[in-house]
Formats: C-alpha cells, structure tokens, sequence
C-alpha cells in the first residue's frame, strides 16, 4: 500500500514521539545509573589496569593486563592463590546453595497460594528473618552450632547421638553456612514467587481441574510457565547474591576450616579496603568474578526462556 | 489517582528537603580562639564509655580553649574507614591506633611523625613518663610516630572460690596451674560433668596465648630481617605447650568457639580463664569471686630465661596526614589532649586497661584499683616485634594455632611451615 | 463438590507442611528475643536455652538511656532516610522498567541487559570513586549521599520490568486505540495492574536502604551522633572484645521492629492486590 506523503509524516512524527517518550520515562534512572553505577564501573576498569597504590597515589603505575595476568595464570603467587581458593569455594556455595534458594521458597510460596488456615501469619514468620542485619544472624546462629552447650548438639546428645562440631569441620561448615543462609535470605525469593502466583488466573486452574488434571500436571504446565517472569528474576538474582557471599563465612566459620569456606569476596574485600590494600589486584578480581556472573546469568536467561516458551 | 500522586510527589520534596538539611559536619574552626579537634578511635561499648567521659572531663577542663570532637567505629571497620579517608583528606586531626600497626603506617607515610609537633608545641611530653619499652617501639626509622595511652594484655583469672575450696595456692608457674587445674576438675566433674579446669576456645584470644607461648620458650615472631621466624624447634615448643593443654593434659574440650570459655568460667564451670585485661568489668559483672594472676610462666615448656614474659599491645596516638592546614595552634591543642589524657588515663584504667603514663599509674587512684596488679609485673612487659609488615610475617600463624588448637593429631611442622609459607608470599607482595 | 474436596486436602495439607516449617523458622528469633531479655548471668549460664529465668528490661534500657547513643533518634533518622529513597526510587524505577518492558524503542532489551551487567561487578570497588564523588558534589557526611546515588539501584528495576512484561499488550493496544498516550497507559492500565509488584520493590528498597550498612558508616566518620542512623548507631554500641550479648540482641530486635511492622502492614496489600488479568 502506497503512503501518501501525509501519512509517511504522520507516522515519521508518532515515531519520533514515542522515542522521545520512551526517553523522557528512561531518562531520570538513566542520569542517576551513569553518574553513580557506570562512571564508578570505569573507574574501578581503569584501576585494574594500574598498580593502584591507596595510601601514595603519587607511586601508582600502570600496568596494563597485569594484575589479572596475576590472578589469572601466576601459579606461585599470593594473588593467584587467593583467586582461585576463593573462585573456587565461590562456587561450591553457589551450586549448592542456590536450588535449596530457589525451590524452598517455590513450594513454600505455592504452600501460602493455596490459602489456608493463618496462611498471612505464617507468610510474616517465614519472611521476617531477611530483614535480620548479618551481624544479627549470626549472633542468633552461632551459638546453636556449638559444641559443648549449643542447641543443635544438645538436640543430638538427647537423641543419643555424638556432638557434631558444626563449625569447625567439613562438610558440617558448609552446611551450617547454607542452613543459615536459607533461613534469612529465601524470604525474598518467597515473596517475589508468591506475589506472581497471585497474578495467576485462578480460572486457569479450575479449568484443569475440570480436565482431570492432577496437583503436579497443573503445577508443571499452568503455574511454572506463567511463573516464568519472576522466576528469571528470582533465578538470577540468587545467583548474583550467592557469588557476592561474604557475611556468612566470614562471622560463621571464619573462612574455616583451613580456609576451606574463604569465599572469593573474602579476598577481595581486605585488598579494596584493608591496610595492606592493593586496589589494582582486588578490582581485577572483581571484575573477573563478574565476567563469570554475566556468563552464568547470560546461559540461565536463555535457559529459562527456551523454558517459558516451551 | 492523581490526588495521590500529587500528594506523594509533595510528600517527597519536603523529604528530600529535611534530608538535604542533615549532616553538619563539624569543621574544625579557630572562631573565637576555641580550637576544634577531630578525634577518632575505635573504643565502642562499655569501655568506651569511660573514654567518653574521659573527653568529656577534658573539654570541661579546656572550656574556651579547645574542643574535642570524637568519633568512634567498631574496630572491624575503623581501619577501613582510616584507609578510604585519610589520604582524602576527610580524616581526623588525632586517633588511636593499635601498637602493632603503627610501624606499617608510618612506612606508607599515613601519620606524622612527632617529635615537631611536641616541640612546636612546647608540651611536656617525653619518654621518661611512659613504659619504656613501649615508647621505644614506637619509633620508625629514628622518627617517633606515637605516644601510648595505655597497655593491655592477658592475664589468668581464677576462681577464689575453688582455689580455697580445695585448699589450694595461687599457682605460680605451669606445673602449679595444671595441677591445680586437675585437682579441682577430677574433684568438680563428681557433681558437675561440664566443669573443666582450664577450658580454651581454640579462637580467641588464641593468638594472644601463643604469643605468650612463644615468647616464654624463647621464640621470636620476626627476625632482624622482618621475616618470619616462629618456624624454629621454640615456635614447636610454643604450639605444644598450648595445645597440650587440651589434647594432654585434658583441662578442656575441644572445639570451643569464642566466649563459651569466658561463659564457663563465669559461671563457676571453670577454674582458670585466659582472658584480656579489657574484660576485667565483665567478671566484676558476672558476679565471680575472682583473682587475677599474671601469665608469666605458664607456658614455658623447660627453665628459660624468658620465661617471664608477657605479651602486651598498645593503644596509641597518632597524628594522621592532616585533612586541614596544620597551624602552630593546632599542633598544640592535639598535643595538649595528648598529655592530658596520659596523665589522666588512671580513669581510662577502670575499663580494664593499664596506663602507659607513669605519671598515671602513680596516682592514688591508679594504686586503688584492686585487680591491675594481678597482670603482672611490668617490667616482663614485652611488645610485639617492631616491623612495617610485622602482621604479613606474623599473623599468618594464626588460624594454625587454631587449627592445631582443634585437632589432637596436629602435625607442628606442617602447619608452621604452611603459615611461614604464606608469610613469605605476603612480604614478598608488600615489599614490592 | 469433587474440586472443593480436592482444594479442602490441600489446604491442611498446605497448613500442616507450612505450620511445621514455621516453627522451626520461628525458633531461632524466639531465642534472639529472649536473650534480649534474659540477664547477663542468665545468658552466659545456659546461652542456648529459649526462654529467660528471670525477665529483665535492662538491655532495653541500656539501649535508650544511654546519653551517647540516641537510638530513638537513629530510627527516626532511618525512617525519614529509607523513606525518601523509597518514594523516589519507586517513582524512577518504574518509569525506567515501564520503558524497558511496556515502550519500544530501538537496542531496548540489550540496553537493559546491559545495565543489569554493570551491576554484576562487586560494588565493593566502587567505594573509593563514590566517596570522592560526594566529596567533590558536597554532600559528603550528609544525608543526600544515603539517597541519591542508591536510586540508580537495578534490583527494583529488574522486579518491575518482570512484572510489567506480564502484562497482555492487548490492554496496551486497546488503551493506545482509545487515544491515550504513554504515560496515560503508565497511569492508567499498568499501575494499577502492578500494585502487587510496586509494593514488593517498595518493600526491598525500603529495607534495603534500612539496611545499609557500610556506605553511611564512612559518610557518618565525621559527623554528630544525632545524624547517624540506626545500623551505624548500633554497631557502636556492641564493645569489640567484650561482647554484651544481651545488648546487642536488643538492639538488634529493635532494629528490625519497624521493618516488620512495615512489612506486615503492607503485605495484606502486597499480595492481596488486584491480581487478575483480564479486563475489568
């Protein structure tokens, strides 16, 4: 079909207008995102490339591909050391901690969707611990696990079985990190899953209902599939989080034992920060650990996709 | 909905507005011939209480002359605040700083040395009137970095009670303490299947008592060169004489996490606890009848002529990079404060602490405080080796001692080497 | 009917799993609360016992009469800070998730994923350039540094945008053949269908900047205790070695009472809200 001259204007104009718009909603977050997200995110870049040097900055030097030539490949070298132990313990707390993060919270939420008896109650009491402070669980926790007089292993003494020492030795300290961080953090997932299990047409379900379908089949083929948006985030920011773990094995087991719970952010943080600083290592260790996150988040993402439009 | 809108985007506004309006930052001025000074330290709790009664007496004192102004953070994230802010120039004008680390600072040239400011000054401060030994260690390549406010150490504290109780002596050196220890642990246990003798969190303050360890067989942290050098047949010697302790002589469980010693001793569980001087309001609190005895021979394994010592740390002040134009003026005021709190740190010693200035511990209120004397003798006193990367080459040590603390079939060499090993790598990188 | 029967046995089955779960969750805080009122000797006599011998208050009341630490005043102080970030954040956030899921423009999605990306790296290594930032802006020590930088946080973004993708476009379209234009639809079709999600993102804003932990601490070094908020202030109170376990318990409860009040007031809304597809 032929546009008149008119016509092509009109839509030229609607064109242009809706890009305008779409800036005009886009432009306050992006102003503030650049300013505070993205020029520190190239200046961190710029120091990995330095031998950043916190205390004299006069003696920083560049380096170039240095530092993460370091972390990277320098096998007999602290740094290198400390990337791949903390990369290392990193990811043994995300691959174990995040199916527990994600399906608790999933069945917890679908339990509360049914509605029964009290279920606003026990939809606060599962929540409230994410809004504990870490120093806060920690202090609540730690004590439980220990020998001699911690709750657990009263528990356990009663039951007739031996004391576990839960902090001190594997695979005990990884648990006890995951239980803890269960406990305070799957709440978030829970209330993200749930308010999107709200958002279900709930003639949907009568519908397969009406068909015979069993509890399973219409979980499987009704609410994972329209649970498809908040899953992505949920999916993804659990990862996210999971990588950045810090409070936990730090205050829990402190990075013990033998180091073996010294998650990479362990490492990271004392180089930004700490006295014997050396801000270009830590940045590039920082940026290698978000390389890996991007990467992971990218496969999850078309992964959940193929998922949600299967 | 537009109501709404309307009034949340009002709402906001005057928010925003109040919110802007927080945040004065004190500026040190000289308005009206009154100084203002920053002053940072990282005493939280209820010791740090008595600090803030100490500043206040002192800015009561100095009415119209000097003010100061104190921050304190909890002492996880003091020193990062330190490292973010001082070299951009939003520090203090004076701060408090562990013993151990003002040599690293000096070497990256974050404090001042301050033997200018003092005689700028004209303030009396000389190190006649402090614990010599710590004064002098307090030197970096001939410069002086730091006056010490006070000293702090471990000590043992005991059970009256118990010791009477089984007609027992204050023990005098190890093999008094473990009998002891034994003695009312068999006789307890009849009754009390939670009480031990001598029990020992493997975490704290476990690097204290390892020092003393080896300071008391004869070890060094460091040698001349800075490097680590507690990998020696004495460093050995210090491990066992720990962890024995434990896993030979049976005074206490294994796997104790922090605190559930102190718990244990006060609440009557244990007869002997290793705890810091900083503590001494805790057991005043819990209500035990106790004693304090110094750790001095406790942990030498054979007669050696360290056997004395005891490992202290220090509180110091020192003067950061300034954030402002550093006046004749100032320089006086911090040194005026300085003075002044070491000479009237008899009342900073009620939070546990012992005073570096001499002129304090002479004081009659010093001298009326019934438990400083019971850390021992000053003159066993020893400080940690003087180095700018003294906690690179030592503090790797640490997590073996607990880890050997922890395991019964620890293998000495093994871990020392392990530790020694990392000591290396990080000297290696700070030496760079 | 057969469906009531069947949806009867799932609910006490729900109620069953849910009430076991609960209480196991519950009993950690119970003994957090407890030993904020159990007393000194109480708590190191038996520290994992759930329920105090003898009650005391004293923890509380060290908490607020101490001169130097103005707990009330730290709340207050968080209160108004969290609040502000919150309405402003929402206001942003949904505007940028609006426009990244609702409007079409070109590069969108990639633009998103990109913004997501940069937020991926630790902000840890941020803090050096953000203090300087504010330094240089001048809001150094004041409250505008707890506000404005955290307002470009994607977390809210994300959630938004996820909820808004829900949303059928056919309700769009109609609502653009009726002769509205894009912030008509903004106001009039998406938000009132997200009502659910903007109270899920106001929520996590408004803990997390509750929360925040080590960015005000820095902007506080040099400032009055009567400007600090609550996390800071607390953290001040606990003594580095000797650890008051009862005191720290009570600040820590006290710390997250109006957090809890927020979110139990809210949550009837938060998944209450109108949730049904549809056109009504």
């Amino acid at each position: 079909m032929q546009l008149s001259l008119e016509a092509k204007r009109r839509r030229m104009k609607r064109v242009i207008k809706d890009h305008a718009s779409a800036y005009a909603f886009l432009l306050p977050y992006l102003i503030i995102f650049s300013i505070f997200f993205v020029f520190p995110f190239f200046y961190g870049l710029v120091i990995s490339f330095f031998d950043w040097n916190l205390f004299s900055p006069e003696e920083t030097s560049f380096v170039g591909f240095d530092n993460f030539r370091r972390i990277w490949f320098e096998s007999d070298g602290i740094y290198y050391r400390y990337f791949w132990s903390g990369l290392k313990n990193t990811l043994i707390f995300v691959v174990f901690s995040v199916p527990f993060l994600v399906l608790i919270p999933l069945i917890l939420a679908a339990l509360i969707d049914n509605e029964p008896k009290g279920y606003k109650v026990f939809r606060t009491i599962l929540f409230m611990p994410t809004v504990l402070s870490i120093s806060s669980v920690i202090l609540i926790w730690k004590w439980q696990f220990y020998t001699n007089g911690g709750f657990i292993n009263s528990v356990l003494l009663k039951l007739g079985l031996n004391e576990i020492p839960f902090l001190v030795s594997q695979p005990w300290a990884w648990i006890s990190i995951i239980a803890v961080t269960i406990w305070w953090t799957m709440g978030t997932n829970m209330v993200i899953l749930g308010a999107g299990l709200k958002n279900i047409d709930k003639t949907l379900y009568e519908a397969a209902a009406i068909d015979g379908a069993s509890y399973v089949q219409t979980f499987k083929y009704i609410t994972m599939p329209s649970l498809a948006p908040q899953m992505l985030i949920v999916m993804i920011t659990t990862v996210l989080a999971s990588f950045g773990v810090y409070g936990q094995p730090d205050l829990l087991t402190n990075g013990g034992p033998d180091f073996s719970t010294t998650v990479l952010m362990m490492r990271i943080r004392p180089l930004a920060l700490g006295t014997n600083a050396n801000p270009g290592i830590a940045t590039a260790m920082a940026i290698s650990m978000g390389l890996i996150m991007i990467l992971v988040s990218i496969v999850q993402a078309k992964i959940i996709k193929r998922r949600g439009d299967a | 909905m537009k109501k709404i809108s309307v009034l949340l985007l009002i709402l906001t506004m005057s928010l925003a507005l109040f919110a802007c309006r927080g945040g004065n930052t004190p500026t040190p001025t000289e308005e009206g011939g009154k100084m203002s000074l920053k002053f940072w330290n990282s005493l939280t709790g209820a010791d740090g209480s008595v600090m803030r009664q100490l500043i206040a007496q002192f800015n009561q004192e100095h009415l119209d002359e000097i003010e100061v102004i104190e921050t304190f953070t909890n002492e996880v994230d003091y020193y990062t605040n330190i490292n973010l802010l001082v070299p951009m120039k939003k520090g203090p004008d004076v701060m408090i700083m562990h013993s151990y680390l003002v040599q690293s600072y000096a070497n990256t040239g974050l404090i001042e040395p301050l033997e200018s400011y003092i005689e700028t000054s004209g303030v009396d401060i000389k190190s006649s009137d402090y614990i010599e030994d710590i004064f002098n260690s307090l030197y970096f390549e001939d410069e002086l970095y730091g006056v010490p406010l006070d000293v702090h150490t471990v000590g043992i504290y005991y059970n009256k009670d118990l010791l009477e109780a089984y007609d027992l002596e204050v023990p005098t050196n190890r093999s008094e303490m473990i009998a002891a220890a034994k003695t009312v642990q068999t006789g307890e246990k009849v009754t009390n299947a939670q009480f031990w003798g001598l029990p020992l969190s493997s975490a704290w303050p476990s690097e204290w008592v390892f020092t003393a360890s080896l300071y008391q067989n004869n070890g060094i942290e460091i040698d001349e060169n800075g490097d680590p050098a507690f990998h020696s047949p004495e460093g050995v010697q210090a491990l066992k004489a720990v962890t024995d302790l434990i896993h030979v002589e049976n005074l206490s469980p294994l796997n104790l996490g922090v605190d559930q010693d102190l718990f244990m001793f006060q609440t009557g569980k244990a007869l002997f606890h290793i705890q810091g001087s900083w503590m001494l309001n805790s057991m005043i609190e819990s209500g035990i009848n106790f004693g304090v005895l110094p750790i001095s021979q406790m942990f030498n394994l054979s007669d050696t002529t360290t056997k004395n010592q005891i490992p202290v740390r220090s509180h110091t002040f020192v003067v950061p990079k300034p954030s402002v134009e550093m006046t004749d003026a100032r320089q006086e005021a911090i040194m005026t404060f300085v003075k002044y709190l070491g000479d009237h740190s008899y009342v900073w010693a009620t939070a546990g602490q012992i005073p570096a200035s001499n002129i304090a511990r002479a004081t009659s209120e010093y001298q009326a405080l019934p438990y400083h004397a019971g850390f021992g003798d000053l003159n066993n006193f020893r400080i940690s080796a003087q180095s700018p990367y003294f906690h690179q080459a030592y503090s790797p040590v640490y997590s073996r001692v607990t880890a050997a603390m922890a395991n019964k079939n620890y293998n000495a060499e093994l871990l020392l080497s392990a530790a020694v090993e990392e000591a290396l790598l990080l000297l290696q990188e700070a030496r760079s | 009917m057969a469906i009531r029967a069947v949806q009867n046995k799932r609910k006490t089955m729900s109620f069953i799993v849910l009430l076991i779960v609960s209480i196991l969750w519950l009993m950690p805080l119970v003994w957090g609360l407890a030993t904020s009122f159990k007393t000194p000797q109480d708590i190191s006599s038996n520290p994992t016992s759930l329920f105090p011998e003898l009650w005391t208050l004293e923890h509380y009341q060290g908490l607020f009469n101490r001169p130097d630490t103005p707990v009330m005043r730290w709340m207050l102080n968080s209160f108004i800070i969290a609040g502000s970030y919150t309405v402003l954040y929402l206001i942003i956030v949904s505007f940028a998730a609006y426009a990244f899921s609702i409007l079409k423009f070109k590069y969108r999605d990639q633009i998103f994923w990109i913004i997501l990306s940069t937020t991926m790296i630790p902000t840890v290594i941020n803090l050096v350039p953000l203090i300087t930032m504010t330094i240089d802006f001048g809001w150094f020590g004041s409250w505008l540094s707890l506000i404005i930088p955290g307002l470009g946080g994607v977390f809210g973004m994300f959630l938004l945008r996820q909820f808004f993708l829900g949303i059928p476009y056919e309700l769009v379209e109609s609502a653009k053949i009726d002769g509205l234009n894009n912030f008509g639809i903004f106001v009039k079709i998406v938000m009132p269908l997200s009502k659910s999600a903007f109270l899920v993102a106001a929520l996590f804003a408004f803990m997390g900047n509750w929360n925040d932990y080590l960015w005000p601490l820095i902007q506080f070094s040099g400032v009055d205790a009567s400007m600090w908020t609550l996390p800071v202030g607390l953290s001040k109170i606990a003594g580095t070695y000797n650890y008051d376990y009862g005191l720290t318990m009570a600040a820590a409860i006290l710390a997250i009472v109006p957090v809890v009040i927020v979110y139990a007031l809210l949550q009837d809304k938060i998944i209450e809200g109108v949730a049904r597809t549809g056109i009504k």
